[in-house]
């Protein structure tokens, strides 16, 4: 198992490669073709904006201000683990052919799904820096934890991609699970609220959803106070690598031999 | 030896339609259950350098199990196998493998989906361009082209693969036109350069013009046979249900947008 993972960077090439197809077939049937992986979360961001500010006026304490950044701020990240939730089950369906005649190591094709998300990811940040600008908000030294936050991300979906890709051969129905699990983490992660409303014995508790401690360390680049104490991201790392350990397992390691399945 | 196999079984899962269905109550689970089957039982072969062995069956199913055994990707259920240190398993390229990318890039890919690290790929990339003639084309889109030179790409990787034993999935001719013709020429010269191949084919002028040794695979026994046997074989059975593998779907699924 780990033979094949050390053996990926010898292959980033080859998985850039990769990447690149995924993304210009996914986008090829638009119009406006790649534009769309940074207009629906800003359309949905700007949705919620208006929702929140004007409909739901009594709402404006959920989050922090300037809202439409602390939405931006959440939804961007957000969309890259909901891509990387929904499209994982279907990952070894969907390269099954290659995966029947390629040596490359199984968990390739997962990593491949969680890299198209990053890439989108990363497309974002000048959309998310100019809401920043001119949003009424300015950059602060926990700018520094913005790196720290997108690698935690990316081991946080590939724990994710890895698991649904391998359970979803011994149990299809993840596909329609998953759609559940991306609410669940929508409703349930600060991305528009903030944990400020909660009592100060529920707090830490909050972190056992792992996304949650991923956000902070995003949106310290612009509100370094809601930074909390350092055991409660200790708490969502653990549940990061908890995640990644089973993904791996799933794929690797529980006797499922993936090739005589799909 | 290079390669081969003693005695070897593997075991597949299929699905089957359940047999008890209540007749007037909705069919609220899946309909179909998961059954154990023989792809291939007690088969024993092997191919040394400067060799070629013709793998024919009815099912494409079951010598494609076979190839992958060999290629170190299916464990065997019953016998023992005798791997090569290095072999590359050449299959038909589908078209959304590297649909959106050029020429050169396609190359790149392929010879990535093959096995071949980034500093093997680097190496290979212009020998291969040569052989698939398409040396001039290579930063123009493959969609302009094609099966055939996404075809003759996959074979010229073949050609130029750094492997002793290469492992041809039906695909002991592929390409347009010339290419396709030359193609049974240039693997008898690269089994009389040395290397060692095994073939999956239902192609009888595939297994007479380079087989050397030919198995006969079926569910229940594998029987060793003559390249004329084999060839023989084929012909008897041209018609006879010959199964076509179920090719995958294009990509069909709800790529989805934001869900919350």
């Amino acid at each position: 198992m780990i033979s094949g993972i050390a053996a990926l960077p010898s292959r980033r090439r080859t998985i850039g490669l990769m990447v690149r197809q995924d993304l210009k077939f996914l986008y090829r049937r638009y119009r406006l073709g790649f534009i769309w992986t940074l207009g629906e979360p800003f359309l949905l961001a700007v949705l919620m904006w208006a929702v929140f500010s004007f409909i739901f006026a009594g709402g404006r304490g959920i989050g922090l201000q300037p809202f439409i950044v602390f939405l931006i701020t959440g939804i961007y990240p957000f969309t890259w683990l909901s891509q990387t939730i929904r499209r994982s089950p279907r990952s070894f369906r969907r390269f099954g052919d290659v995966l029947q005649s390629s040596p490359l190591p199984p968990a390739t094709w997962p990593l491949r799904i969680v890299l198209v998300g990053m890439f989108e990811f990363i497309l974002s940040i000048p959309i998310i820096l100019a809401f920043i600008i001119f949003g009424g908000a300015s950059l602060t030294w926990g700018t520094v934890l913005f790196p720290v936050a997108m690698l935690l991300q990316f081991l946080l979906c590939l724990g994710f991609a890895l698991f649904e890709a391998g359970l979803a051969l011994r149990w299809p129905d993840i596909e329609v699970f998953s759609s559940i699990l991306t609410r669940a983490f929508f409703w349930g992660s600060p991305i528009l609220w903030s944990q400020k409303n909660f009592p100060e014995w529920m707090k830490p508790w909050l972190y056992i959803n792992p996304f949650h401690g991923v956000l902070d360390f995003y949106r310290a680049s612009v509100w370094p106070e809601v930074l909390q104490p350092w055991p409660n991201y200790a708490l969502s790392f653990g549940v990061i690598l908890i995640i990644l350990a089973a993904g791996l397992w799933m794929v690797h390691g529980a006797g499922l031999n993936l090739r005589r399945r799909v | 030896m290079l390669a081969g196999l003693t005695d070897a079984g593997v075991q597949g899962i299929r699905l089957t339609k359940k047999k008890q269905v209540i007749k007037g109550v909705p069919r609220v689970t899946s309909t179909h259950e998961r059954e154990a089957y023989w792809v291939f039982q007690g088969l024993t072969a092997h191919v040394d350098a400067g060799q070629a062995l013709v793998l024919v069956s009815r099912d494409p199913v079951r010598p494609n199990a076979v190839l992958r055994v060999l290629a170190g990707m299916l464990p065997l259920d019953t016998g023992a196998a005798s791997l090569p240190d290095a072999s590359l398993l050449l299959s038909s390229p589908q078209p959304r493998w590297v649909r959106e990318l050029s020429v050169e890039q396609t190359i790149r890919l392929l010879a990535g989906i093959y096995g071949f690290s980034d500093a093997e790929v680097e190496d290979l990339v212009q020998p291969v361009a040569r052989t698939a003639e398409v040396e001039g084309l290579l930063h123009r889109p493959l969609d302009d082209y094609g099966k055939p030179v996404r075809d003759q790409i996959a074979f010229a990787i073949a050609m130029h693969a750094p492997v002793p034993v290469l492992l041809f999935d039906h695909t002991a001719t592929m390409g347009g036109g010339e290419f396709r013709a030359a193609c049974l020429d240039r693997l008898v010269e690269l089994r009389d350069s040395g290397k060692a191949l095994v073939i999956a084919t239902d192609k009888p002028k595939v297994a007479l013009q380079v087989g050397t040794s030919a198995v006969i695979v079926r569910g229940k026994r594998a029987d060793q046979v003559s390249v004329v046997d084999a060839a023989e074989f084929l012909l008897r059975d041209k018609g006879k249900g010959h199964k076509k593998r179920r090719s995958r779907q294009e990509d069909d699924e709800d790529e989805g947008g934001l869900d919350f």
